[in-house]
């Protein structure tokens, strides 16, 4: 075997996510003969028959591996699909939509690569597959655990910050909101198009909300009752408040408008948080300031 | 997608982003940077320098690449958008100060 069908093998295993502690049984080797080869220790390991025993380990024909011709989410699907089962942390009081952080996974997958948000899905005890179904339900506990493995990854602050900005990436999965925020041409449409799908995102906080053509107040409130399962100390409180400030400040840009963070007030009490979140539109003359001028000209 | 929209912060981090996907594209189309070099008529040392983001891209020379490399618009527009976020990111970062908090 050449060495280009080496290359060929490993960028299938990276491409793919396949966990290398399961690489070895899928190639037939023993655990010491893969380490060798995958450290670049021993060369002239894959043969033929290591091609033909990964292709019937994922029910693929092994030739569209090397051709690079198979199918990336029906290998995963064989890879991940007995991953079903979640940490109960994160199955009581589900009250986020996994498409609220959706994006997350696949700007890591972007920036990062596949192994690296698959790394991420494995550290936090989830399935790879986990976002195959952005209608399904979660725990808030999941997305704290989320934002302090990254930080254990090395992701300062302002890596974090931008996480809240790149829903973007998303959106494309749920294409009737995609389409309102297209159609918004200033902030109040904008807005009001957050305030019709605030439930289709969160229902953690109990959130009520008031729009008008100069402003948009919003003031939620996450009770300690219902999540009696979340620690609430103040460094994961303060993470999860600024994520979502800043996530707020960044539905204009969905509608090529330019970002605005809202003015708001925290309120910690004896039966849970208070958050009021204020948006000042700009005024009239300034309302379809577009980030670009011709918005086409990042699309043509 | 037109180049020059993106200003030069953006033009550098896009285009570490767009030889990642190069890098990417490449082995699902089973290519070498030769075969990249030959169907572009770049240098061998210029897709290298692509593929790990050194180049500065002209809009021909990116337009090129992009057609070759059947690369989806859409997923060159995320990028775009990505690198566009960071930049207003910083821009916000210098102005507010909130994010010093």
């Amino acid at each position: 075997m050449g060495s280009s069908k080496d290359k060929k093998l490993r960028d299938f295993i990276k491409d793919v996510g396949l966990p290398l502690n399961r690489a070895p049984e899928a190639l037939g080797l023993s655990p010491l003969t893969f380490l060798d080869w995958w450290s670049g220790y021993r060369s002239r390991v894959i043969k033929k028959a290591q091609f033909v025993q990964l292709g019937q380990y994922l029910h693929i024909n092994e030739d569209t591996i090397l051709e690079g011709t198979y199918d990336k989410n029906f290998v995963r699907s064989i890879l991940f699909s007995g991953d079903g089962v979640m940490p109960e942390k994160y199955t009581q009081n589900k009250y986020s939509y996994l498409r609220s952080s959706a994006h997350i996974f696949k700007y890591l997958t972007l920036k990062y690569g596949q192994h690296f948000s698959d790394m991420i899905a494995r550290k936090l005890n989830v399935s790879p597959l986990i976002y195959s179904d952005l209608n399904n339900k979660i725990s808030l506990n999941y997305f704290i655990d989320l934002l302090d493995i990254l930080t254990d990854h090395g992701f300062k602050q302002s890596d974090l910050d931008q996480l809240a900005c790149v829903m973007f990436l998303s959106l494309d999965q749920t294409p009737q909101m995609l389409a309102e925020f297209s159609k918004a041409r200033n902030y109040y449409e904008c807005y009001e198009v957050v305030s019709k799908n605030f439930k289709n995102l969160d229902n953690n906080f109990r959130i009520t909300t008031d729009l008008d053509r100069t402003s948009f107040k919003v003031t939620t409130f996450l009770d300690y009752d219902n999540h009696a399962h979340i620690d609430f100390s103040k460094k994961n409180v303060d993470k999860v408040l600024r994520y979502r400030l800043i996530l707020a400040g960044w539905f204009p840009y969905l509608s090529n408008l330019a970002p605005s963070l809202p003015e708001y007030k925290v309120n910690y009490t004896s039966d849970g948080i208070h958050c009021d979140y204020t948006f000042n539109f700009p005024a009239a003359e300034s309302r379809h300031m577009h980030l670009v001028k011709n918005r086409d000209s990042l699309t043509d | 997608m037109i180049l020059e929209t993106l200003n030069q912060f953006n033009k550098r981090e896009f285009g570490r982003l767009f030889g990642l996907y190069v890098k990417r594209q490449k082995g699902v189309l089973n290519l070498t940077s030769e075969n990249i070099a030959e169907e572009t008529g770049l240098t061998l040392k210029e897709v290298k320098m692509i593929e790990s983001g050194r180049k500065r891209l002209s809009q021909n020379e990116f337009e090129t690449i992009a057609t070759v490399m059947q690369m989806d618009k859409d997923e060159i527009l995320n990028l775009s958008k990505i690198t566009h976020v960071e930049n207003i990111l910083n821009f916000l970062r210098e102005i507010d100060g909130f994010f010093q908090r």
